[in-house]
């Protein structure tokens, strides 16, 4: 008796692991970074194609993405992932916390605006590049956000170690342009929409770090643009995705993976996060097509940032005493 | 002996619930700290930011009681109905989450003549603006508290009204002055959306410093050990609390020349124009998020409340501000019921590493309690992770510390002779703790489940590592909102804000209301 009663517990048990195994969940998890935007339209869409339910987790920026992700890879926290950028796949790979490899999806370039009617009212020819920043033209016109805490303002110190030949000639660079009256914002935020002439902040300066993307937000109700970018020399941010190792719906995941490649989504990109899909076939709205193309060339990308991240700041710091 | 002691049920199960939910977690942090093999110690440079943090906290701490001292005291001078009403106005800042403080002064900095003032100046500003009402709060409610024959018979012998202030009445609320300022300077060394906001880079603490390693470095060696120097900014800041608590008796003086300087009827001028100023400065903090929640590209209008229903410009938000209000809501109710008993547990139970293991929560940063839950909480075998009691059960650790703080001065300054005289009547300890100290501590528990609840309301750095999806809370929404571009985005966040100050006013005045009842 006693036996059977055993042995029908482990048929049991056995049964259920087989079934609980063989079931795909029918949930599908996406970690995030705040930024993520998926309207309820595409959201029902890739549900209705694929009978999935989406859940979305969204984990802070890229940097709070990829240390969660590297933290729970064990178990981890979803089964697709959007959003480490170029910055930060090196720690995703080398942590090895991808099944197979990284999918690009889309692409940013962080590069400067500046306020068109200030410099025609102003008389003053903008500036062509980032370099011409630290001329006496220039003084006081320019704000930035902090590197510290800031991923654009991380982009353009990554930048300026590519775009010169020795770290002694990037620390002169930005003396020259602290020397220049440079203002350092704590956020993109804060630098875009308080002290930037403009935007809707209507601040005092007229040339702000920001994206190529951010003029067709700036159209003035003649149609015409209020803003423009300097598109040489920009920093091109990468964003990937990826199916999550040990997830507990491969398979899903990847059917997610797939949608966020697929045309439908890649078209709802640059009207939701402000990016460009990295499908170059995909027609950008008209706005874009005017007035934010992508920059013309790029440099930076290539760098280590995550290795030297801490002695760039270091010397960034020696510069701006903070 | 004390240790012994420790395996008694009342101090058995806070201390049980104490490794659980605060231990264990943190011990997974470091214990994958240990493991990561990321990044390099830079043991100078923790030392460079202790002694920094620590300077910020106790800077912060003195000026809070600077500004609440006085302020304290005019609340004891005036009329009960005036009394509460300023007493609520100053404290919302306190039980505000400091992100929403941030906000409110950035921006002032940004549109007034406040952005000339040095950055490190602003923060201390900040911090004591925030603090200063729960200050002078305590101090007011530990001077009231005195017998009042003390301060007549000092009138009799002679003695001015400032000198039996300062030479009778201070020396016997030292106790409640140390305990809050303890409060206080945890608070002030651990905030981090504050100094992050308000510094915009400039300035960092433990804290920041810790964040920046953990979430942008991945260097999790150095966020450990920043993490083990924030635990001994918080032992220190308790012995030197304690320390203060032992010399505290306060000897009877003389008086002097000082006491007779100034009428008592000038010196209250003075303490209301002081107060009032004080009280204008909170009114113009709060006031910031109200009047930008009606300010839109297209003019004034009430675009940003009705946005409270939706998901927010662009469908940014997995849900509205309202289901993230149903959340926070259903989550402070959960907490408080893990951690009001546990904190009543430990202000009975006088064991001084109790004590100790209760404050410390105040003192550990958001980051390792944050991915430490993530961590300890995901594994096979304690899988809570995805389930929302998770959020609370961090909260209640958050919130444990504040309510240890409340009750402790008053559950230990229970008069002995009146439980003992109930034990000797056969009343069991369950019906000591019904029948006795409930009805006599009920203001004391009032306040405590109040600042509790708003604390959980206001949590923010925990929830934004767990609270996620359909689970987030008020404040994580506040934060997504304000930092995403959009001036849609940011008049949502700015009617959030006022929701949420206006929940705060509402739970103060409920509070207060219900301990006038008692008095």
């Amino acid at each position: 008796m006693k036996k059977s009663i055993i042995y029908s517990i482990t048929f049991f048990t056995i049964a259920m692991t087989s079934i609980a195994q063989a079931k795909e969940p029918t949930v599908v998890r996406l970690a995030t970074h705040d930024s993520f935007v998926m309207s309820n339209e595409l959201i029902k869409q890739f549900q209705t194609q694929t009978g999935l339910t989406l859940k979305i987790i969204r984990l802070g920026d890229a940097g709070a993405l990829t240390i969660k992700l590297v933290l729970t890879k064990s178990n981890p926290i979803a089964d697709a992932m959007f959003g480490i950028d170029n910055t930060f796949s090196g720690v995703a790979t080398s942590n090895n916390i991808i099944q197979g490899s990284l999918l690009a999806v889309d692409f940013g370039d962080i590069c400067f605006n500046y306020d068109i009617a200030w410099f025609k009212k102003k008389k003053v020819t903008p500036p062509s590049s980032w370099r011409d920043l630290t001329k006496a033209a220039y003084k006081n016109l320019t704000v930035i956000s902090n590197p510290k805490i800031s991923s654009p303002g991380m982009a353009f110190l990554a930048t300026t170690y590519a775009g010169f030949s020795s770290a002694d000639q990037t620390s002169h660079y930005w003396s020259s342009l602290k020397a220049n009256g440079v203002k350092v914002d704590s956020s993109w935020d804060d630098a875009y929409f308080v002290d930037f002439s403009g935007s809707s902040g209507k601040g005092t300066r007229p040339i702000v770090l920001s994206y190529t993307s951010s003029p067709s937000a700036e159209i003035g109700k003649d149609g015409a643009p209020r803003t423009a970018s300097l598109l040489k020399d920009c920093f091109r941010q990468i964003e990937y995705v990826g199916v999550l190792k040990n997830s507990l719906a491969p398979k899903a995941a990847q059917q997610l993976i797939s949608f966020m490649l697929s045309d439908a989504f890649q078209r709802a990109m640059p009207a939701s996060m402000y990016v460009y899909p990295i499908n170059p076939k995909t027609p950008l709205p008209v706005e874009w097509v005017k007035y934010s193309q992508a920059a013309t060339s790029v440099i930076g990308s290539n760098l280590d940032i995550q290795g030297n991240r801490s002695k760039w700041l270091k010397a960034w710091s020696a510069v701006f005493g903070s | 002996m004390e240790v012994k002691r420790i395996f008694a049920p009342g101090k058995a199960i806070p201390a049980l619930f104490l490794i659980f939910a605060f231990g264990y977690p943190v011990i997974a942090f470091l214990d994958q700290a240990g493991s990561s093999g990321n990044g390099s110690k830079d043991l100078p440079r923790v030392l460079s930011l202790l002694c920094f943090t620590a300077f910020l906290g106790i800077g912060s701490a003195l000026l809070s009681l600077i500004l609440g001292a006085p302020f304290g005291y005019l609340l004891t001078q005036i009329a009960n109905k005036r009394r509460k009403w300023l007493e609520i106005v100053a404290t919302i800042p306190f039980l505000l989450p400091p992100l929403l403080v941030a906000m409110g002064f950035s921006w002032y900095r940004n549109h007034s003549w406040i952005k000339n003032v040095p950055t490190l100046a602003l923060i201390f500003i900040a911090q004591s603006v925030m603090n200063f009402g729960l200050v002078g709060r305590v101090f007011a409610g530990a001077l009231t508290a005195l017998p009042h024959e003390q301060r007549e018979n000092a009138a009799v012998d002679g003695l001015g009204w400032f000198a039996s202030l300062m030479r009778i009445q201070v020396p016997q609320v030292r106790t409640a002055i140390s305990h809050v300022l303890l409060v206080v300077a945890l608070y002030c060394s651990t905030s981090y959306g504050l100094v992050l906001i308000l510094g915009a880079g400039s300035i960092n603490t433990l804290e920041t410093e810790m964040s920046v390693k953990a979430l942008e470095e991945l260097n999790l060696h150095q966020s450990a050990l920043l993490a083990g120097a924030q635990t001994l900014l918080t032992l220190l800041y308790f012995l030197a609390a304690r320390k203060t608590f032992a010399i505290t008796q306060g000897e009877f003086t003389q008086p002097d020349f000082v006491s007779r300087l100034g009428a008592h009827g000038i010196a209250l001028v003075l303490l209301r124009i002081w107060s009032g100023l004080l009280v204008c400065v909170v009114g113009g903090l709060l006031s910031a998020p109200f009047l930008s929640s009606f300010q839109s590209e297209s003019g004034w209008n009430l675009s940003g409340y009705r946005g409270l229903f939706g998901r927010g410009a662009r469908d940014l938000l997995n849900i509205s501000v309202f289901q993230a209000t149903e959340n926070s809501v259903r989550n402070l109710l959960v907490a408080l019921v893990i951690a009001g008993p546990v904190a009543w547990f430990t202000a009975g139970a006088k064991n001084r590493y109790l004590d100790f293991a209760t404050i410390l929560p105040l003192g550990l940063s958001a980051v390792v309690l944050g991915l430490g839950y993530l961590i300890g909480f995901g594994s096979s075998f304690l899988s809570l992770r995805e389930n929302w009691l998770i959020v609370p059960l961090a909260q209640s650790v958050v919130m444990l510390p504040l309510l240890h703080q409340i009750l402790t001065p008053a559950r230990r300054g229970l008069h002995p002779a009146i439980l003992e005289a109930a034990e000797l009547d056969g009343v069991g300890s369950f019906g000591r703790t019904w029948w006795i100290e409930f009805p006599i501590l009920r203001r004391n528990i009032t306040t405590a489940l109040g600042f509790g609840a708003l604390v959980s309301l206001g949590e923010f750095g925990a929830a934004s590592f767990l609270a996620y999806g359909d689970q987030a809370t008020l404040p994580v929404l506040m934060f997504r909102l304000a930092s995403r571009p959009g001036s849609g985005n940011f008049e949502i966040a700015m009617a959030a804000a006022s929701f949420f100050i206006a929940i705060t006013a509402v739970v103060l005045f409920l509070t207060n209301r219900e301990n006038s009842r008692y008095e």
